[in-house]
């Protein structure tokens, strides 16, 4: 009996949860072996000890301000992403429009900042942003690595044990060790570079030369590992694809991933990116590049879902063009998200308008589906019947994603009625996120059952519908669970159900991972699931 | 044999069988020690320093549960409070008699006491030194899905299989996870 196993079997014993039979049992054999008498000894005498603490010491941590670094500083030795400036066109003659011009730089780690002025200044995590005077200097005296983001302007390292050359024409990147001084020159005048400055160790200063007014902030984040480097080649890799992007900020281990997609065909990169940033919820909003392009008008929103429209009516809706679409309705729909009506009222004007091309309808849809208010329910149902397939499914898909029982009737509508698959996965994920467990959740794993007969695309569905209340109900826990403890299950439907896991990422997937680690059929999903489970903590970390 | 688990009936009859007891009902409460009298044995066997020392373990815990009856809510079963009278009752005679050990072991090193001193664990030697201050710093480092399941365990007094539907797990995942969790704590202590 493994340690594991006993452990199983004295919660169920001590849980009431064996018969006599198996208790006796149970007794004899830990009787039987000293080994394990002891391990149970110490389990039942932590657990007495456990009972007697008091509820206050599981609570959850909450770091206050620098509590963090000891621990921080423990990793310090790892990769840190230092600095990363997006240049767009600036010239040196913005330089003179005055105080508000000043650049803006993001401290993204706490610890003590020098300020222009030679104050010193507590920074929090995140809401330090510093406006440096063309000539003056920030210095990041904390102990550990600082993350500070320049976003505007170029960068010489002026450190004895550094490379001191950085080309930000095109991408550039340093790699700076040691307590490292970070110049930041005059010429700003360079269009469209990347530059990405990676410190592995020691503090940083910050010197700021002439610089125009601020930019909206990329997020500058601490990694570890290859992290930045990996992130680099990353972004380098999809300048070169699709030209200027916002600061695309990604974890570890979606660099990991994102590395290995870098040799295949662009079409899957830009997949797997999307759905790497759209789980993430950082993503680089393709409209605030365009805004940043031409700085001094601001965008409106239709202007926005215009410009969506004409891409979609130029390249069509298609699988091939679906991820970047996607993206480009999430970054819409996250930046108004505090103004539904807003956001309802310009897809109706611009996407929905009576003469509007069934591309843009179809857009609309997807754009509405995304903003839950009881606006988007009004214009979805006329949809829910409509002859066009993409129109219907569109509509359905998105009344299950307001999550709003006024939809109920619709969606068990289409799911007893509606003969097309899309549209009864989209109903029945609805139904079960209302908290619909019965027909229409036994019909979304059934059907994933079926998986031979399934494309892909449609299983991946499934699963993810499955997923919209999955892991709160024991009967999906169960299944997940059943299936990968199973040997007769397909290899892959495991490997995608552990895939699924770690992207919902919440403490009972990752209960799940850990058990699954433990646990699976085959050693490669028991690794597979450990490293999931690992990356997650990491990143907690 | 009996199931002490699944049937809803069993479980009512139990609940039955503490009314009874706590009415006074001699009887009903010799049901519920026969019921679980032979379980509770077993889980004693590893506190104790033979079975038979198991037995007298399990007769004091008997008695210690039927003065404490009164304070039974039953809101969980009556098994699992049961055997929990018992594991406190077996770990605190068993770290009294640790005590009293080193006492007389220093007041007469080469005595006979130090034979008759149950062995100690380094974690229960932890737990002894330093009460629960380590233990708590020990928690304090555990990530927050372990202290959340050992919470729901240990502050709640849910069973695993509880514990699994309030997160939405099974009964095993929660076992499996409540073991790591407390081999991390039981490593921490060790080093300690």
């Amino acid at each position: 009996m493994s340690p594991q196993e006993l452990q199983q079997r004295l919660d169920l014993l001590l849980d009431g949860e064996l018969s006599e039979e198996e208790a006796i049992a149970f007794s004899q054999t830990v009787q039987d072996d000293p080994g394990l008498r002891d391990l149970v000894r110490d389990h039942l005498v932590l657990s007495s000890a456990l009972e007697s603490v008091s509820p206050s010491a599981f609570a959850p941590e909450v770091l206050p301000p620098f509590r963090w670094w000891p621990r921080v500083a423990a990793t310090a030795a790892a990769a840190v992403l230092v600095a990363a400036a997006f240049l767009f066109g600036r010239t040196l003659s913005d330089a003179a429009d005055g105080a508000d011009s000043r650049p803006v730089v993001p401290v993204a780690r706490a610890g003590d900042v020098i300020d222009a002025s030679g104050s010193l200044r507590e920074v929090r995590v995140g809401d330090a942003r510093l406006r440096v005077r063309p000539g003056g200097r920030i210095s990041v005296v904390s102990e550990v690595p600082a993350a500070v983001a320049l976003e505007l302007g170029s960068v010489e390292v002026a450190s004895a044990s550094a490379d001191a050359r950085v080309d930000v024409e095109g991408f550039g990147k340093a790699f700076v060790q040691g307590d490292a001084a970070l110049l930041l020159g005059p010429d700003t005048s360079r269009r469209g570079g990347y530059l990405m400055v990676t410190s592995f160790a020691g503090a940083v200063r910050v010197v700021d030369g002439e610089f125009t007014d601020g930019i909206e902030p990329g997020e500058p984040r601490l990694f570890d590992g290859g992290g930045p480097r990996l992130a680099g080649e990353v972004l380098a890799r999809m300048s070169e694809l699709e030209g200027d992007e916002g600061l695309m900020v990604l974890t570890t281990s979606q660099h990991t991933e994102l590395m290995a997609a870098l040799d295949q065909d662009k079409e899957q990169l830009q997949v797997r990116v999307a759905d790497l940033l759209a789980a993430n919820e950082r993503l680089a909003l393709e409209f605030e590049a365009m805004q940043r392009r031409d700085p001094k008008r601001k965008l409106s929103l239709r202007e926005v879902l215009d410009s969506m429209a004409a891409i979609a009516e130029r390249d069509g809706i298609s699988s091939r063009t679906q991820a970047s679409q996607w993206r480009r309705i999430r970054a819409v729909v996250r930046k108004y998200d505090r103004r539904p009506d807003e956001v309802v009222g310009a897809i109706e004007e611009i996407l929905l308008a009576a003469d509007a091309t069934p591309v843009r309808r179809r857009l609309g849809m997807w754009c509405l589906s995304r903003v839950r208010s009881s606006r988007a329910i009004d214009m979805l149902m006329p949809y829910v019947d409509a002859p066009n397939l993409d129109l219907r499914v569109a509509a359905i898909e998105g009344l299950a994603r307001q999550r709003n029982a006024r939809c109920r009737d619709a969606l068990s509508n289409a799911f007893q009625h509606d003969e097309a698959l899309l549209a009864r996965i989209s109903a029945a994920g609805g139904l079960v996120s209302l908290g619909d467990y019965g027909a229409p959740l036994e019909w979304l794993l059934e059907e994933y059952r079926k998986r031979p007969r399934h494309p892909e695309h449609l299983r991946r569905r499934m699963l993810g519908r499955v997923a919209a209340a999955p892991l709160a109900q024991s009967k999906v826990a169960d299944y997940i669970v059943d299936l990968c403890v199973s040997r007769e299950a397909a290899p892959e439907q495991q490997r995608e159900v552990i895939h699924l896991l770690a992207r919902l990422g919440d403490d009972t997937a990752r209960t799940t991972l850990e058990f699954l680690s433990e646990a699976a059929a085959r050693p490669p999903l028991r690794a597979l699931a450990a490293r999931y489970l690992g990356r997650l903590d990491k990143e907690d970390r | 044999m009996r199931k002490a688990n699944e049937p809803k009936e069993t479980v009512i009859r139990d609940r039955d069988l503490v009314v009874r007891a706590k009415a006074g009902e001699q009887e009903a409460y010799g049901e519920l020690v026969q019921r679980y009298q032979r379980s509770l044995e077993g889980i004693l066997i590893p506190l104790a320093s033979d079975p038979d020392h198991a037995r007298d373990l399990a007769q004091d815990t008997v008695l210690k549960a039927w003065k404490s009856l009164h304070l039974y809510d039953g809101e969980h079963r009556f098994s699992t409070w049961f055997f929990r009278i018992g594991v406190n009752l077996a770990i605190s005679v068993r770290r009294r008699a640790q005590l009293e050990a080193r006492v007389k072991e220093s007041a007469d090193p080469r005595g006979p006491a130090a034979r008759l001193v149950p062995p100690e664990s380094p974690v229960e030697a932890a737990l002894l030194k330093e009460d629960t201050e380590r233990l708590r710093s020990a928690i304090a480092a555990l990530p927050d899905r372990y202290k959340k399941i050992l919470s729901l365990r240990y502050v709640e007094g849910l069973t695993c299989k509880e514990i699994g539907e309030r997160l939405g797990t099974t009964g095993n995942t929660v076992s499996i996870v409540l073991f790591r969790a407390k081999q991390r704590l039981k490593e921490d202590l060790e080093e300690s």
